[in-house]
């Protein structure tokens, strides 16, 4: 049984691990030598930089801006949205009236292209023709969302309105893998809704939301369209992501060596919080 | 069920929905209305008869949107059929045979963190080889790499979830690992395979960045098409918008359809029954 | 049947339905045959791409069947047509043969492009032509020509000429700048003192009777083309990037650029929206009425003399001030280097450059860079007169070098933060000598 079940689950991962072999380690491999390169595209020439591009970002006051916005950012969306999506996934977890057509409302946000989704929101909250404003004006409120003191809070609400429908979605197909069992049980020992939710939902639910929680943080750290089109990462840097920049420093600047160095010192500041992520998954015991 | 009691949760989930709804009211609201209107400002009520902003979103402009929401369906079908065809055994692999442990995991979170920007060039130079370029299978693969990791992470974690009685039942009954899968796991995994295929449905369709770089006419997405409205000079607000409309209504379709295997637990009680 | 197996049979169908047109869908895409030499062109959308592709399709109807070419345009959105040049480029990819491009960007694209022989330089506006050679050699042949108009209402403007108002303008500018004004009539002789007091005449702030409320629509976002306007107020006081080689916008006229647009920002005489304006947003806070002027690209000419609250109301001026100078560059075509259809291509180009192919453009609404063609078209568009006056005599285009385009963004960020007060000139300005000093060529 035991040599047989290697090789079943060699054979189970066989897809995985030959779309990784097409797919990523030659790609992986150009990247990572054009972080090790002198790479610009005004400059024909490409040569070996060695570890100067490395240096270069890291001596470079704009990276550490770029990190210091992106992880206060990152921050506060995974917060805001992990509650909202969880907050939604409870009132969903029960039959109301229009319960489906709701349903698919809530996850109209992500259907949305975030390129597409930043022009529209310039055009509904533009202050001059679009309609949030507009509304807001025939309340008396008169509000500059878009003002440098303001900018901030407006791109984690934008966020917000875009992907609560993704971690709410997950939060809810994880509450469905719930055996009902433990529910009926709790409520036969006459615990209330507020004490269920609290000593067996939260518990149980916990590795799925911590998954949850980090997948939406490892995908705000990479925020780049919406903030992009809306704001081009100003005033100054004072809204640009690490995203942005990276994008700005390839298709601006032309210098695709630094932009890969900054992609893999990415990959490397978030590497300690994997181990928490696989800690979830408890692959040890069975 | 006791419906009734339940109002209050249709309330709620209705305001979160109107909150959600703005963007697309907006684009409702502005496709209807004529340029001029657009312009002027938001109450500026003057209505185009002629819908002349859907029908440049359906190609009257030039665009062949036909075309466009054509690949984007399949590149959007495909990619699930794919990510899940190769996701779900890996994370049954990984999570109960204990293949590649922590490692597989550790590579495919790194895929998610670097950004698009590490592989585009690298992509692009791969796709010319492998003849890919500019085709609706070359973006079924850089779709499926973008939503590779979240599938085997919410799969996996679906798979730890489960109780391991069950398919120790399945193999003392002398059923094989992959019978087991088959007919015992991927039943059970309803909520998530929804999950993940509603989100990759989702994330292939809106997915903007390698679309305009491996796609130059034949294999354009709407989402493509619909940045033709983002001119060198302004946005036309108009055809935009009534592009986004458009656009999410093949997403909202297979999101409600498959709404119906979001159901609540399958559990252990129903298993033995 | 219990729920496991129901459930199981649903799953097992749509799968077996799934695979089979993912079958199918694989099946139906496969390449079509071609006859003809396709020639693939990049151009991005809007009046450019629409007029170009009338001028591809009559091509492809008469003088390229007798070439043998067929000439296929793709558009890409404004910000995505360059990134994605730019992978092609460094990927040498042969996927087009002709690429976009500009004279702000031709620095940057050169090496990846065939020199242009053959052109008639006589025929083009000299700046635009110019702006397209890169040590002496033509890598690029001109399209569209853009500059920018100081566009404000002409209603508004005229308003200023009683008695009543005269005196409360006088007071106005005494608030706001501290300096007591005359109302200035005659935009095209506006310096920028002239220009930001009538800006505070027409802010409601101010003047509650103002019909706009703000009296500027100020595009001050953080993006690389809101720098090209930005220059105008800089040379219009003076200024330069460069002085004798040497970084100069730390400099008395520089400073007083920033503080141009720091003004207009801090003192409410625009949106404080307008921190993330740009073209669009720049556009409907005139047409809305909101707003009474603002230094913006001539293309806008079109929308504001027939939309909104500004529709036949609109004048044109040259930018502010002593210099009175405006932007001006050039969109254009070049031949990709990797192509292998460079005989074709050719072709293709050698059409393009001449006076038939570009009245066509024309016609079909593009702006091309050509006085000739320009000069019979005013009719239609009253523009295009002071496109190829203001060109001739005001045109201006910063020797940036291959990192022009680069520093045109840095400029952006560096500058963004003091356009919106939230930092001084001084603070910024020698950071933005900095910039200029480390992508200086």
């Amino acid at each position: 049984m035991r040599g047989k079940s290697r090789a079943a689950a060699f054979l189970l991962a066989s897809p995985f691990l030959l779309f990784l072999s097409i797919l990523v380690i030659w790609p992986t491999y150009l990247g990572l030598k054009t972080a090790l390169s002198r790479d610009l595209l005004s400059e024909f020439e490409i040569t070996p930089a060695g570890l100067d591009n490395f240096r270069m970002v890291l001596e470079q006051p704009q990276f550490w801006e770029a990190l210091r916005f992106t992880i206060i950012f990152a921050l506060s969306v995974t917060v805001l949205e992990c509650l909202l999506g969880f907050a939604l996934a409870l009132v969903f977890d029960r039959k109301f009236p229009g319960k489906t057509f709701l349903f698919s409302v809530t996850l109209v946000p992500i259907m949305i292209a975030p390129s597409l989704m930043a022009v529209m929101y310039r055009l509904i909250l533009n202050q001059n023709i679009g309609v949030v404003p507009g509304f807001l004006q025939k309340f008396g409120i008169e509000i500059s969302i878009f003002d440098e003191r303001y900018i901030f809070w407006t791109l984690v609400t934008l966020d917000a309105l875009q992907y609560t429908s993704f971690t709410f979605l997950l939060i809810y197909a994880a509450l469905q893998n719930m055996p009902s069992e433990v529910y009926e049980s709790a409520a036969i020992d006459g615990a209330s809704p507020r004490q269920i939710i609290a000593r067996i939902t939260i518990p149980i639910l916990k590795p799925a939301i911590a998954i949850i929680a980090m997948l939406r943080l490892i995908d705000s750290f990479r925020t780049f369209d919406t903030i992009y089109i809306m704001t081009g990462g100003g005033p100054g840097t004072t809204t640009q992501t690490i995203g942005i920049h990276i994008y700005k420093t390839a298709f601006i600047t032309g210098d695709f060596g630094m932009a890969s160095a900054m992609s893999i010192l990415l990959v490397m500041l978030l590497t300690p919080f994997m181990p928490f992520i696989i800690r979830q998954f408890r692959l040890d015991v069975k | 069920m006791k419906q009734g009691r339940n109002l209050w949760a249709t309330f709620v989930a209705s305001g979160f929905g109107l909150f959600f709804l703005m963007p697309i009211f907006g684009a409702i609201y502005t496709a209807l209305r004529t340029d001029n209107a657009i312009a002027s400002g938001p109450f500026v009520w003057e209505f185009d008869r002629d819908w002349s902003h859907f029908k440049n979103a359906m190609g009257a402009a030039g665009y062949d949107f036909a075309s466009f929401f054509q690949n984007s369906a399949l590149i959007s079908i495909g990619t699930v059929i794919l990510t899940v065809f190769i996701s779900l055994p890996a994370a049954y692999s990984i999570v109960r045979l204990g293949f590649g442990g922590a490692w597989l995991l550790r590579i495919a979170l790194a895929l998610r963190i670097l950004p698009a920007v590490f592989f585009i060039i690298p992509f692009y130079k791969l796709f010319t080889n492998l003849g890919m370029v500019d085709s609706i299978r070359g973006l079924i693969l850089a779709n499926t790499f973008v939503n590779l990791t979240l599938a085997l992470l919410i799969f996996a974690s679906a798979i730890k979830e489960l109780p391991y009685e069950i398919e120790e039942a399945a193999f003392v009954d002398g059923a094989g690992v992959f019978r087991t899968l088959w007919s015992i796991i991927l039943p059970l995994m309803g909520p998530g395979l929804a999950a993940v295929g509603v989100l990759t449905f989702i994330f292939s369709w809106s997915d903007y960045l390698f679309a305009v770089v491996l796609s130059s006419s034949e294999a354009t997405p709407v989402t493509v098409g619909a940045a033709n409205f983002v001119t060198s000079y302004g946005v036309r607000w108009g055809d935009i918008s009534a592009a986004v409309t458009l656009s999410i209504l093949p997403p909202l379709i297979f999101a409600t359809a498959a709404q119906r295997y979001l159901v609540k637990g399958l559990s252990a009680g129903a298993i033995k029954g | 049947m219990n729920r496991i197996e129901r459930g199981k049979m649903r799953l097992r169908k749509i799968l077996t339905v799934a695979v089979a047109t993912g079958a199918l869908f694989t099946a139906l895409t496969v390449a079509p045959a071609q006859a003809a030499t396709e020639v693939k062109m990049i151009l991005w959308p809007g009046p450019e791409g629409e007029a170009m592709q009338k001028v591809v399709d009559a091509y492809n109807a008469g003088q390229g069947k007798k070439d043998g070419v067929v000439v296929k345009q793709v558009l890409l959105s404004r910000d995505n047509t360059f990134a994605k040049e730019a992978a092609l480029m460094k990927a040498k990819s042969s996927e087009y043969d002709i690429y976009f491009t500009a004279s702000y960007l031709v620095g940057q694209h050169a090496p990846y492009l065939s020199e242009i022989k053959g052109v008639n330089d006589k025929l083009y506006l000299k700046a635009s032509i110019d702006g397209l050679k890169v040590n002496k050699k033509q890598m690029a042949l001109p399209l569209d020509t853009s500059l920018h108009f100081m566009y404000y209402r002409t209603d508004l403007v005229s308003s200023l000429s009683s008695a009543a108002n005269i005196a409360k303008y006088k007071q106005i500018s005494k608030t706001v700048l501290g300096k007591e004004l005359s109302p200035n009539l005659d935009a095209e002789t506006w310096n920028w003192d002239d220009a930001l007091a009538t800006a505070a005449f027409f802010t409601q702030k101010y003047n509650p009777e103002s019909p706009t409320k703000y009296g500027y629509a100020l595009p001050a976002k953080n993006l690389l083309y809101n720098t090209m306007i930005w220059n105008d107020v800089l040379w219009g006081l003076g200024g330069n990037w460069f002085t004798k080689g040497k970084p100069s916008i730390n400099t008395p006229a520089g400073k007083a650029a920033i503080d141009v647009y720091r003004t207009i920002y801090t003192k409410e005489l625009t949106s404080p929206d307008a921190s993330q304006w740009e073209y669009a947003e720049t556009n409907a806070a005139l047409t809305s009425g909101n707003a009474m002027m603002a230094l913006q690209w001539n293309a806008a000419y079109s929308e504001l003399s027939s939309t909104g609250a500004t529709s036949g109301k609109v004048g044109i001026a040259v930018p502010p001030g002593k210099g009175q100078r405006t932007h001006v560059h050039a969109l254009a075509v070049g031949l990709n280097k990797y192509s292998k259809n460079q005989a074709a291509a050719a072709k293709w180009m050698k059409h393009l450059a001449t006076v038939k192919a570009m009245k066509n453009y024309a016609t079909a609404g593009g702006v091309p860079s050509m006085p000739t063609i320009l000069n019979t078209m005013v009719s239609s568009n009253a523009s295009f007169a002071n496109i190829i006056t203001y060109a001739g005599k005001y045109g201006y285009a910063e020797a940036g070098g291959p990192r022009e385009f680069d520093i045109y963004a840095k400029l952006a960020e560096v500058l963004s933060p003091a356009w919106v007060g939230q930092k001084t000139a001084e603070e910024v300005a020698g950071a933005a000598d900095a910039a200029l000093k480390s992508l200086q060529k």
